[in-house]
């Protein structure tokens, strides 16, 4: 073979190979020559790496430091030694704030609420390529402290748009959306079409009928469906899914997850949440477990092996090194990404943060 | 045709180094582009391939055969295709990912790139330039900038160092 008759590969085929690569091996091969940092950076290589990869978690600890998990194999933890390891980890303090809320993840990309009083943006930040973008709330938007909002953030099936939905609910439930790349809130109304909403399947905002709601009842997105996660039972829990978008009587009782000792002891039984996270090929369910406790909240990550029916702690922890079990803690499934805020959105304000290093100590 | 004859079509494929090869048709029209030619007519004589050597079309006709032999099975398909990518170098690969980029072969394609990924994985810039036969054209400034940048992940502090 000719010597360096490789460097001609064709632009197509490297990306072809290279999006194929763990993010660590990504990375080293920026540095292998300058075009292929550029093609790198190009929104088909982040396209192409997002069709091959598997879905992982980002989990937040404490508001602070986040924590960016993959899986290797989406379709069984059963071995799990071997099917997650830890990608990165970014700090808060590295967006020059002091503490959020992960309110949503899609195609590498999270949006952040910050939690303090004074915060005036939201924030839109891709963990990989090390950029955030800011924006602000909508005058209109900042109101009381007593209200309930909710957040969405997804891309549009349609347009390919990534927008921000926030829907308050006082006496009526307000929708505002925000399309990263335009600078403007805009108000919907019920009925009104959306291109795509806070769940992966919605085209409007409407109002969804759901099964008897009480307390202790969580509503999630799981795979393709809504699901309704029922706490209130004293033994177990229920997983409702809607298995026609939109129709009432698609709700259906999925499976019921035992509440094993683990997963009460120590905590008692009434005041705990359980948010699943991912349900797994064959009925393994990854979950959160949420306690409060006056204005304490506990959490840990559980596994649920649907083939031995047993619940077992999900060491996120260990994963991490971290030390502080039970500290409040968010999960949410992340795709980590190579999609360049810069490059996708020119008329946003992007920061870059690659050269801040994370103060935490490195996992072993 | 092929049907009613009980005798499968048979095409010539030539190689850019002009080896000749027959291969039934059924298994050629793997390649969108031979696919292409057929249905355009243009496979009446001799079907010239000019962006293969003769070493590589030899293999990917190999390919083309097994792979065809197989019923609809993913499974055993990807057990074929695992056991035929076993044995082949770098740059025997590199070969195969060109050709079949070239010939259009998705399935081929995939099995490729994966492989080469995985014999790239945890191998150090150095090994990478080397055996794609890249120059670097960082400054040593430059590429130390690059390198701070992707210092944050986690894993690797394998072959990191720069040979």
């Amino acid at each position: 073979m000719e010597v360096g008759f490789l460097k001609n590969l064709p632009s197509e085929v490297v990306i072809e190979i290279l999006s194929r690569l763990p993010i660590r091996t990504i990375g080293i091969c920026k540095r292998v020559r300058k075009s292929w940092r550029d093609l790198l950076q190009t929104r088909q290589f982040a396209d192409s790496h997002l069709s091959k990869s598997v879905q992982g978690l980002v989990v937040c600890n404490e508001y602070l430091s986040f924590d960016l998990l993959a899986f290797e194999d989406e379709l069984d933890l059963e071995d799990r030694e071997r099917f997650y390891k830890p990608i990165a980890r970014f700090d808060s303090c590295q967006l020059i704030i002091s503490i959020f809320d992960v309110k949503g993840s899609v195609n590498g990309l999270l949006l952040l609420n910050p939690l303090s009083s004074i915060a005036t943006d939201y924030y839109i930040c891709n963990p990989i390529t090390r950029e955030y973008i800011e924006f602000p709330f909508d005058k209109r938007l900042i109101d009381t402290h007593f209200e309930i909002i909710n957040y969405g953030f997804g891309v549009s099936r349609v347009t390919g748009q990534y927008k921000v939905v926030r829907v308050t609910n006082i006496r009526k439930s307000i929708c505002h959306v925000y399309t990263l790349g335009t600078g403007k809130w805009r108000r919907i109304d019920p009925g009104c079409d959306l291109g795509k909403n806070e769940h992966s399947t919605g085209a409007t905002f409407s109002h969804l009928p759901l099964p008897v709601w009480k307390r202790f009842q969580v509503l999630v997105v799981l795979g393709d469906y809504l699901c309704i996660c029922d706490n209130a039972n004293e033994h177990e829990i229920a997983f409702w899914f809607m298995k026609e978008y939109g129709i009432h009587k698609s709700w259906t009782k999925e499976f019921v997850i035992r509440k094993s000792p683990e997963l009460v002891s120590g905590y008692g039984q009434s005041n705990g949440i359980v948010y699943p996270n991912k349900v797994f090929e064959g009925g393994h369910v990854l979950m959160t477990w949420e306690e409060h406790e006056n204005v304490h909240m506990f959490s840990n990550m559980f596994y649920y092996s649907n083939k031995t029916k047993t619940t077992t702690l999900f060491d996120a922890y260990g994963v991490f090194g971290l030390i502080n079990i039970g500290t409040p803690m968010q999960a949410l499934l992340h795709t980590p990404s190579f999609l360049s805020l810069k490059r996708s959105f020119p008329k946003e304000y992007v920061t870059e943060f690659s050269y801040f290093r994370s103060h935490r100590k490195k996992m072993h | 045709m092929a049907a009613e004859t009980g005798t499968p079509t048979t095409l010539t494929l030539k190689s850019n180094d002009d080896e000749l090869f027959s291969v039934a048709e059924s298994a050629a029209i793997l390649s969108v582009t031979i696919r292409n030619m057929v249905e355009d007519g243009c496979a009446g004589g001799v079907i010239p391939l000019d962006n293969v050597d003769g070493k590589t079309l030899a293999s990917v006709i190999t390919y083309m055969n097994g792979i065809s032999a197989i019923p609809a099975d993913e499974e055993k398909k990807k057990s074929y295709r695992d056991k035929f990518l076993s044995d082949k170098d770098f740059e025997t690969l590199a070969d195969m990912v060109l050709a079949a980029n070239y010939l259009n072969m998705s399935c081929l394609m995939d099995a490729v790139s994966a492989k080469i990924a995985q014999v790239m994985e945890k191998k150090s810039v150095g090994w990478v330039r080397r055996k794609f036969g890249i120059e670097n054209d960082y400054t040593p400034e430059e590429e130390a900038a690059v390198k701070e940048e992707h210092k944050w992940t986690f894993e690797g502090v394998e072959t990191d160092d720069d040979n």
